[in-house]
């Protein structure tokens, strides 16, 4: 009996050392959470990387009305002949390790970005720390580390602010994308589909951006604003997309859900307003004669929002022809978006990807120069429709009984 | 042989979970792209007849263990150098096991810890609970597999509602005819998992009614191969054919990728738990079926002596078998499959079964000669 008292004491004490699981534990004061990572290719060739690390007393938790004193982020920068060196410089830097499971952010400089992005990702696909989720952007104005020194008011982790404007208007603006590591290791590496990444920009001071006592006005000196779609081929910027076509491009990829569209009317320019509600796209390949086409089927409902001009809306054959208008309009901006991409000759849309999984065997002679001699030439039907479901609170405009 | 009585849902479950140990780990199939999960279906039709035969053999000698099995139909010198054969491969299998799951936790959970002080304390957990048979094991299985199925489920409804699921990775379907899967079948599926379940007989003599044997093994491997071929079509879904075959470990890769509600996220771990489940069953089972083995062909007064020994070589074993992660994954692939599945899950049960069978009839014949006579 005392024997086996004596066993279990010993097996309970050994256990100890093994359940307590701090072989390679790091305590929270001894690692840096870094919020965002931005990449700057120098003149020399070096890379400058630049950690927005998070000065985690200085947020507020809970119900606590303001947190420290001081910013919500830190600056650091280190430089290296990859990303890999750059990281080991900053280890002789910062007094603390830094961790990258929180990082959700990863901006490129747009002179990176146009010299190709293939040599910096791997290393972030790769690390186990490193989450694939993280949105990858590029900076549309000049480098990555002005971006990220820039402070926002709101939100307090500029981030969060970076990744949620994307999020937000990705779906229900359109014409910006918030592409993560994992999309663009699956576009990178997918045939017939060029990738896409979203855009960030700084507006104003970038001096006065840095400062804390800027975010003690109501109009600031700096601040962020989403960019346009920036086009990569081969892994290199080559294009900027912005406006309507970049609509098309967040359409297509079936990222955006609601948009507003301009209409103009009886002789008015931009006098009705729809709000789309409900999007749905149909894309199928078609083989006539050998060759590939693509059909495109884009279905909208939504409400109008805005009439500035006198109009019966009860009376549905107006509203037919309002709605006529309309998918005549979609149509034409969609062929627009298409165009444009086909004169970059860079099958964002995936339109290979499709033809590959539809027609697999036929693909097989295509696929060589694919965004060259197939998607720059590819013939593609477009057929849109819209029905407005209603108009709101309000049936007829007041402009139909003005005095 | 022990003495000891499992029921007939008991060998369910440790079968079930046998069989999606490592599987579910290591993504099988990976060979045949976004075909993976045919290859697998493709593999447990196969497994079926497998199982069917490893039934069939024990059937003719209920109630007795391998061992003299094999001496009843070989002869003593023959039948003791399969047993011995069976023994040593059982033992290896368990070590790669061992050894794919301490890979596992240091390549995505603990880089700094020494791949060793991982597998000791996983091979202690095995060897504990090996010791203390396998009514102990099966009991354990039957918690487990509540557990394992809640979250199997929960990662089920996690992942189709992020929208991640893209069904049109699937496509094409046999883009290169059915050649591709057949021969990832005839080099993969076939034997990891599902012509590994010759492991269990070492364990069908313990089980209570011997019909149920049949009805509960095969219903357990559809089970698991459906549930495999599930997991691995939303592996694809998920993650795109390129990524799938680049991850080491797929499963871990699509659990990365929940992010629902931008709180539900990084979950990895939680999944770790339920692998390391799987493959502790796994491991077990090998060490047991090896441990019995060799019991019989020593002449060990009990099995539990040889535990700890065998558990032990086991342990150095896995550490020893290859130097790399990379090595390790490509004798998995390319070398043990032919060398050692193929003639040991196949050829040799299926041999067997021929030679038991011209056994009984030539019985039968002579048995009937002196009626006729």
């Amino acid at each position: 009996m005392r024997r086996r008292r004596w066993k279990t004491a010993v097996a309970l004490f050994t256990a100890s050392f093994l359940l307590a699981g701090c072989w390679s534990h790091k305590e929270l004061t001894d690692i840096a959470f870094v919020s965002a990572i931005g990449i700057d290719r120098l003149e020399n060739g070096n890379y400058l990387l630049t950690y927005q690390i998070v000065n985690s007393l200085n947020i507020p938790s809970g119900m606590q009305i303001s947190g420290g004193q001081g910013p919500t982020v830190t600056i650091y920068q280190t430089e290296g002949k990859t990303v890999e060196d750059a990281f080991l410089a900053a280890g002789r830097e910062i007094s603390r390790r830094l961790y990258f499971s929180h990082t959700n952010v990863l901006l490129i400089g747009k002179s990176t970005a146009e010299n190709g992005i293939y040599p910096i990702i791997d290393i972030f696909d790769r690390n186990k720390e490193f989450r694939n989720t993280a949105s990858v952007l590029i900076a549309r104005n000049g480098k990555a580390e002005d971006v990220l020194k820039v402070l926002t008011p709101i939100e307090r982790i500029p981030t969060n602010r970076i990744n949620k404007t994307l999020e937000y208007a990705q779906e229900d603006v359109g014409g910006r994308v918030k592409t993560d590591l994992s999309d663009l290791l699956y576009d990178l590496t997918t045939e017939g589909k060029e990738a896409v990444v979203g855009s960030f920009k700084l507006i104003g001071d970038k001096k006065k951006g840095e400062m804390l006592e800027s975010l003690n006005q109501t109009e600031l000196d700096a601040y962020l604003t989403s960019g346009g779609i920036g086009i990569l081929k081969h892994g290199k910027l080559i294009d900027w997309v912005g406006g309507q076509d970049a609509l098309t491009i967040t359409w297509l990829l079936k990222k955006t859900k609601m948009t507003s569209l301009d209409l103009d009317w009886a002789h008015h320019p931009n006098a009705l307003g729809l709000q789309v509600r409900k999007t749905i796209i149909g894309m199928k390949p078609a083989m006539k004669n050998g060759k590939p086409e693509m059909h495109i089927h884009i279905s909208l409902v939504g409400q109008l929002q805005e009439i500035n001009v006198p109009l019966d809306v009860m009376d549905s054959k107006e509203m037919a022809r309002i709605e006529k208008a309309y998918e005549k309009n979609v149509e034409q901006q969609i062929n627009h978006g298409i165009r444009h991409m086909q004169h970059d000759q860079c099958d964002v849309f995936g339109f290979g990807e499709m033809i590959y999984r539809q027609y697999p065997k036929e693909w097989h002679s295509l696929r060589h120069h694919w965004n060259e001699k197939g998607f720059a030439h590819l013939n593609v039907k477009v057929h849109a429709n819209v029905v407005i479901a209603n108009s709101g609170i309000r049936t007829n405009p007041f402009h139909s009984n003005l005095k | 042989m022990e003495k000891a009585k499992i029921s007939s849902y008991q060998l369910f479950v440790l079968i079930f979970m046998f069989e999606l140990g490592s599987a579910l780990l290591l993504g099988i199939g990976s060979g045949a792209k976004q075909d993976a999960w045919l290859a697998i279906l493709s593999g447990l039709s196969v497994g079926f007849f497998l199982f069917y035969v490893y039934y069939k053999i024990f059937s003719f000698y209920p109630g007795i263990s391998p061992v003299e099995w094999l001496r009843a139909i070989y002869g003593k010198g023959i039948g003791w150098f399969f047993g011995f054969a069976m023994g040593i491969y059982f033992l290896y299998l368990s070590a790669r096991v061992l050894r794919d799951f301490g890979e596992m936790l240091i390549i995505s959970a603990y880089p700094e810890t020494p791949r060793f002080i991982i597998t000791v304390i996983m091979a202690l957990c095995v060897m504990y609970a090996v010791k203390k048979g396998m009514e102990v094991m099966a009991r354990t299985g039957e918690i487990f597999i509540i557990f394992f199925y809640f979250l199997a489920i929960a990662s089920f409804v996690l992942i189709t509602s992020s929208g991640l699921v893209k069904l049109n990775y699937l496509k094409p379907v046999l883009e290169n005819g059915p050649m591709p899967v057949l021969k990832t079948m005839g080099k993969e599926t076939i034997y990891i998992p599902f012509g590994e379940t010759l492991a269990f007989l070492s364990i069908f003599p313990l089980v209570d009614k011997i019909k149920s044997v049949k009805v509960a093994g095969l219903s357990a491997m559809w089970l698991s191969g459906t549930n495999l071929a599930i997991s691995m079509l939303i592996n694809i879904c998920v993650l795109g054919v390129d990524l799938m075959m680049r991850s080491p470990f797929p499963l871990l890769a699509t659990i990365q990728e929940i992010q629902l509600a931008h709180f539900l996220e990084r979950l990895d771990v939680l999944f770790m738990v339920t692998l390391i489940v799987g493959g502790f069953f796994k491991v077990g089972i090998y060490l047991y079926a090896a441990c019995i083995m060799f019991t019989e062909l020593f002449h060990v007064s009990s099995y539990r002596k040889t535990v700890y020994p065998l558990g032990l070589i086991m342990l150095c074993a896995s550490a020893m078998i290859a130097p790399t992660y990379a090595e390790h994954i490509d004798e998995g692939i390319k070398v043990v499959p032919v060398l050692l599945h193929l003639p040991i899950q196949v050829v040799f049960p299926v041999v067997t079964l021929l030679l038991i069978l011209w056994k009984e009839r030539r019985k039968k014949k002579n048995r009937q000669k002196p009626a006729s006579a």
